[in-house]
């Protein structure tokens, strides 16, 4: 199946919160959208260029550029709803 | 029309209010510390306050209208990686509400910095972890205990060594039950260590208890105890801490009851051995004195080597004797006051003609007076004319030496030859029971490889100690000291010496 969803989280480093969020969110695309997501985690210590660019101020943040609107949110990714409601996606099945 | 009036100034009056509210708004907003941010619904920026720019450490006019995110905030609030450019991470506490903003739904996020907050916690975080794997890994039980008495933490070792623990306060302590070693008498519940800690705000040391465990066994432990103060001073509790010495005590005992057996041994058999031996030699001394009858020069050679054989054997069970006697603590010393210089001067003169008959010169580096010291004058003789005996046997070309020389507190004395010397590696061991070693003996008579570690036990009886310098090729060097005698203080400076 070609990859539909396309996600960049921006997390710093290895801290607690990066840790949590990046589990969180794999665990949120890979109930739902197993196989056709693609997410890229960029630490924000590595790549300040990227993060300037996308006017990152805190992470753990979260981007959907694919598909469109580009949404993204901020915070802890605990909540499976709110998470998929604030990028504006729908699980599938 | 008044109706109308009415509202216009009734709205004037409402615009006030407004005004006034908004201003306080303001006037919080502006000077709150925390970053103020608010967004659209959907995660845009409208508004940062001036702190904002503090906490992400840059300008952020260029921020306004861009895509802040959609906060989440699972429960009242949620920490946050800040991405400060040029700057190390920081860490923030993001609160959000969902408010009314310019008649819209907007959301007003504030994000309090808490870098400086987390990093001590993280510090006081490891600092404990670290102490935690310390107590866990250590063997000595530790025991925490609160102003009252009460038993606040105790640690798998201290557990193990009680066999189990009881949470008591202080008044229950006698719950532990422990005798003193030293007395015998059982340690009452405001005698423990930890007890006289909180309530006298004594420190103790590894004071000796046999204690009865909660499974009934005995164990030998050593028992401290420091006060834990408060900031202004007051004891707020005490750290107890446990070591079980158990298998120590066993095995010292042990040591002790082998090394009785050994000496006990050793006199005995060496006792036993002296009667035959001296009967031998009686026997052979008759045969050699002619008098059962008329012997040739070829049997009389024989009996002279069996002579000078059974002498070297008597010699060695005497050396034994002496030093499982030393070992045993049961050498009496015969102390009198004796003038060293005369002492080592005689020792050295009685060796002139043996050392010049080998073509060695003898030096002589004592003192024109008086050096008093206080010892068993026949013994010292004796061990001191053996050091000059071996220094000859090992020496070849050149001099021996003997000096004496008068320090603050004690005597020092020095055998010195120009002989072969001993190896570096083997020098630690020269005063090691039945070493013979580097030195290989000459056409003399062969020892028994006791003499220095009996002079060195004679030498220490008497509070001196005795070491060895030596170079292969060069010479070696054996150097004594004992304590010097002085009329106030007498036998008090050579117990002194002993214990230091």
């Amino acid at each position: 199946m070609p990859v539909k969803y396309v996600l960049k989280l921006y997390v710093t480093g290895a801290t607690p919160r990066s840790q949590a969020a990046l589990k969180n969110i794999k665990k949120i695309l890979d109930v739902d959208f197993k196989g056709i997501y693609s997410l890229r985690v960029i630490d924000v210590i590595k790549n300040p260029k990227l993060a300037e660019d996308d006017k990152i101020l805190a992470t753990p943040t979260l981007i959907k550029i694919l598909p469109p609107p580009v949404a993204r949110i901020i915070g802890d990714l605990l909540d499976r709803e709110k998470v998929l409601l604030g990028l504006d996606l729908v699980a599938m099945g | 029309m008044k109706k109308q009036i009415d509202n216009a100034v009734q709205d004037k009056i409402d615009l006030q209010a407004l005004k006034e509210s908004e201003a306080r708004f303001r006037s919080i907003v502006l000077w709150s510390p925390d970053a103020i941010i608010v967004t659209d619904a959907n995660g845009k920026i409208e508004y940062m306050n001036p702190a904002a720019e503090g906490v992400f450490n840059r300008k952020l006019e260029s921020f306004i209208g861009k895509d802040f995110g959609l906060p989440l905030v699972d429960g009242e609030s949620t920490e946050i990686d800040i991405f400060r450019p040029g700057k190390d991470p920081g860490v923030g506490d993001m609160h959000v509400v969902e408010a009314e903003w310019l008649n819209k739904m907007a959301h007003l996020i504030t994000i309090r910095d808490i870098t400086e907050r987390k990093k001590v916690e993280d510090e006081l975080r490891a600092s404990d972890a670290l102490l935690q794997a310390a107590i866990k890994i250590m063997p000595v039980g530790l025991w925490i205990i609160d102003a009252e008495g009460n038993i606040k933490f105790s640690s798998a070792a201290a557990q193990k060594i009680w066999a189990g623990v009881k949470y008591v306060g202080i008044d229950q302590l006698g719950e532990y039950k422990g005798w003193r070693t030293d007395s015998g008498k059982l340690v009452e519940a405001h005698e423990w260590a930890g007890a006289r800690a909180l309530e006298k705000g004594e420190t103790t040391i590894e004071q000796e208890v046999e204690i009865e465990c909660f499974d009934g066994t005995h164990k030998i432990i050593l028992d401290s105890a420091v006060p834990l103060r408060k900031s202004d001073g007051s004891i707020g509790g005490a750290i107890t801490i446990n070591q079980d010495i158990t298998e120590r005590k066993r095995a010292e005992e042990e040591i002790k009851k082998l090394i009785k057996i050994k000496s006990d041994f050793i006199s005995t058999v060496s006792h036993e051995l002296r009667t035959p031996l001296s009967i031998t030699k009686e026997g052979i001394s008759l045969v050699l004195d002619k008098v059962p009858g008329d012997i040739n020069e070829k049997q009389k050679g024989v009996l002279q080597v069996a002579n000078n054989n059974i002498d070297r054997l008597s010699r060695i069970i005497n050396e034994l004797l002496d030093i499982s006697k030393i070992e045993a603590g049961k050498v009496k010393l015969k102390k009198e006051l004796v003038d060293m210089a005369v002492l080592i001067r005689g020792a050295a003169s009685l060796f002139e003609l043996s050392i010049k008959m080998k073509g060695l010169e003898l030096k002589v580096d004592i003192p024109e007076k008086q050096i008093d010291a206080y010892i068993d004058l026949d013994k010292i003789y004796q061990y001191f004319t053996n050091l000059i005996e071996n220094a000859i046997k090992f020496t070849d070309k050149g001099h021996i030496e003997v000096s004496l020389r008068e320090k603050e507190k004690e005597i020092e004395c020095v055998v010195a030859d120009t002989g072969i010397g001993i190896a570096g590696e083997d020098l630690p061991k020269v005063f090691d029971k039945f070493q013979q070693f580097g030195r290989v003996s000459g056409p003399g008579e062969k020892g028994t490889g006791l003499g220095l570690s009996i002079t060195k036990g004679i030498i220490e009886l008497h509070g001196g100690r005795i070491r060895a310098e030596s170079e292969p090729g060069r010479g070696t060097k054996f150097i004594f000291n004992l304590p010097k005698y002085s009329a106030e203080n007498g036998e008090e400076s050579i117990k002194k010496a002993k214990e230091a």
